[in-house]
């Protein structure tokens, strides 16, 4: 598998563990505010303010492909 | 002129805007099926950035998400939490649908699932599935507009009466327009909301407490903590709930028909991929709509339905008409934004998949084009009455829809990306998922878990399972 892939796998497995509360409890629940923010809503932003970046890191090693019939504007 | 004549006013001139602008639309795509259902596959960055994220933020995301953080707390968190992740499959599902589409002529979900395994009565089986989960969930919408225009109008204009006027302009441009319509009003509404979001949620909380940060010290900390209250009121929800919520919301988001079938619209595959990488931009809004409902806790006089919070805090604060209109127009943006996807999504499906493919019927692309638009009225009128009729919270009736749709994810996955898959075997997944999903809270003793999970669970064992004891038919 392709280095990219794997740390891809890594990064949605911590993700899905973390936003569905099986990992980092103690960081989910801590008291006091973050940034304004209660703790739990931090960190539920924090990880949709990260995976865009993710992504486009993922995205931008992309093997060059054909992606047919490019063609047509914005209709 | 009275209040209420300013923000009827107002709301008047925002439905005529989208009028003109989803009629226009009609330009942009052939006199055709493909035209009218896959916009020819022409649909840019942009206009694939609004339809795909304003068709998932609705009247649910306006109205029901304050509602929850007011009622429920921390609960509230799972919507961005679900969203976070709902999306990403699209990164891979969305260009391989593409692909295929482009190159077999598929434009809904069904078509290709049956088209790919080979087997026709998955297509009907789908178009069920997802008819059961749209008719609630454009009800939804329509409540959403309805309760809407009721309070801010101080009951001039009942529910019923505001959705039939918002629902007939949506019924319009769609008609006329087909997902190119849907596309550009989208694009209009996700520039609305996102700018009514942001503004009302940031001038609340500093309006009723000084700051954000001010807020969130003056709630109970324990309201505030992860997983949060459950939907009766003193209970606290269980990290069980929480988690298998999140997990079931996100694996059945980016399965919903309507979203789904927007990869066949798109120009090419990486606009679809550059979609999916933007996408938590959009998702970022909530964050915003979640802190009009934390703004609420403590409020005297409190709402009567959690629903109405944000309406409600708008008419204590006694603002202008004018912006409180401007706020009307927001709401019912998020509301026609989901809704107009979904009613087009619903007829095509019923043609398509139920009528071409499900009793192998030939239409010309004409007769097709007006089969879907005849198709629109009969769904409107179902939903219409579910809305008016069914009085459920508004997040209770989504969480309701998402439990089959969730069931979707695995026979389109096994389609797209295993070639031993068999149309049986995603079949007899689906059917049983769906069953497992519904059945479950009914036949197990009371718990937290998201019945979706089980369904899933179920749904996958029975694909793999099949499939590897039957073969595919040629």
């Amino acid at each position: 598998m392709a280095l990219r892939h794997l740390l891809l796998l890594i990064y949605l497995f911590v993700a899905v563990l973390s936003l569905t509360g099986l990992l980092f409890r103690d960081l989910s629940t801590a008291d006091g505010l973050v940034l304004g923010l209660p703790a739990g809503l931090a960190w539920v932003t924090g990880w949709a303010a990260l995976t865009p970046f993710v992504m486009w890191a993922y995205m931008r090693t992309e093997p060059e492909d054909a992606d047919a019939a490019d063609g047509g504007g914005e209709s | 002129m009275s209040a209420e004549a300013q923000i009827l006013l107002v709301v008047g001139a925002y439905l005529a805007l989208n009028l003109f602008v989803g009629w226009r639309a009609a330009r942009s795509a052939s006199d055709s099926a493909t035209g009218f259902v896959a916009g020819d596959r022409s649909m840019g960055p942009v206009l694939m950035y609004f339809v795909t994220g304003a068709t998932i933020f609705s009247a649910f995301a306006f109205l029901g998400a304050p509602g929850r953080a007011f009622s429920t707390g921390a609960a509230a968190f799972h919507i961005l939490a679900f969203g976070v992740l709902g999306f990403l499959p699209f990164y891979w599902t969305g260009p391989a649908a593409a692909r295929l589409g482009r190159r077999k002529g598929y434009i809904t979900q069904a078509e290709l699932v049956a088209g790919e395994l080979g087997f026709r009565p998955l297509a009907p089986v789908m178009a069920v599935v997802s008819l059961l989960a749209f008719v609630p969930y454009l009800a939804l919408q329509m409540r959403g507009a309805g309760h809407v225009l009721e309070v801010l109008t101080s009951g001039a204009m009942s529910v019923e009466v505001g959705a039939a006027v918002v629902y007939g302009v949506v019924l319009l441009y769609v008609w006329h327009s087909g997902v190119m319509g849907v596309g550009w009003t989208n694009t209009l509404q996700g520039l609305f909301m996102m700018i009514m979001a942001w503004s009302l949620g940031l001038y609340l909380p500093r309006a009723l407490h000084g700051s954000v940060g001010e807020m969130f010290q003056a709630i109970d900390p324990e309201f505030l903590r992860l997983p949060g209250g459950a939907a009766q009121e003193g209970e606290r929800w269980s990290w069980l709930g929480y988690g298998s919520s999140v997990f079931v919301m996100a694996a059945g988001f980016s399965f919903w028909p309507h979203l789904f079938q927007k990869a066949f619209a798109a120009r090419s595959e990486s606009v679809i991929r550059r979609t999916v990488v933007l996408y938590p931009t959009f998702q970022l809004f909530l964050l915003p709509i979640l802190l009009i409902g934390f703004a609420a806790v403590g409020f005297e006089p409190a709402p009567e339905q959690a629903d109405q919070v944000l309406p409600h805090l708008l008419l204590q604060l006694d603002l202008p008409a004018l912006l409180i209109g401007l706020f009307c127009a927001g709401a019912l943006a998020a509301s026609m934004s989901s809704g107009d996807a979904i009613l087009h999504s619903a007829a095509s499906i019923l043609v398509r998949d139920g009528w071409i493919v499900g009793a192998k019927k030939t239409l010309s692309p004409e007769a097709e084009r007006r089969a879907v638009r005849w198709m629109l009225l009969p769904i409107l009128v179902i939903s219409y009455v579910t809305a008016v009729s069914f009085h459920e919270d508004l997040v209770g009736l989504l969480s309701y829809a998402y439990g089959p749709m969730g069931q979707l994810a695995p026979p389109v996955l096994a389609a797209l990306f295993w070639k031993r898959a068999t149309g049986i075997a995603a079949l007899l997944g689906l059917l049983l998922g769906s069953a497992t999903t519904l059945a479950w809270p009914h036949l197990m003793p009371p718990s937290d878990l998201h019945p979706g999970l089980p369904g899933l669970a179920v749904n996958a064992a029975v694909i793999v399972v099949v499939s590897l004891m039957t073969s595919r038919r040629a």
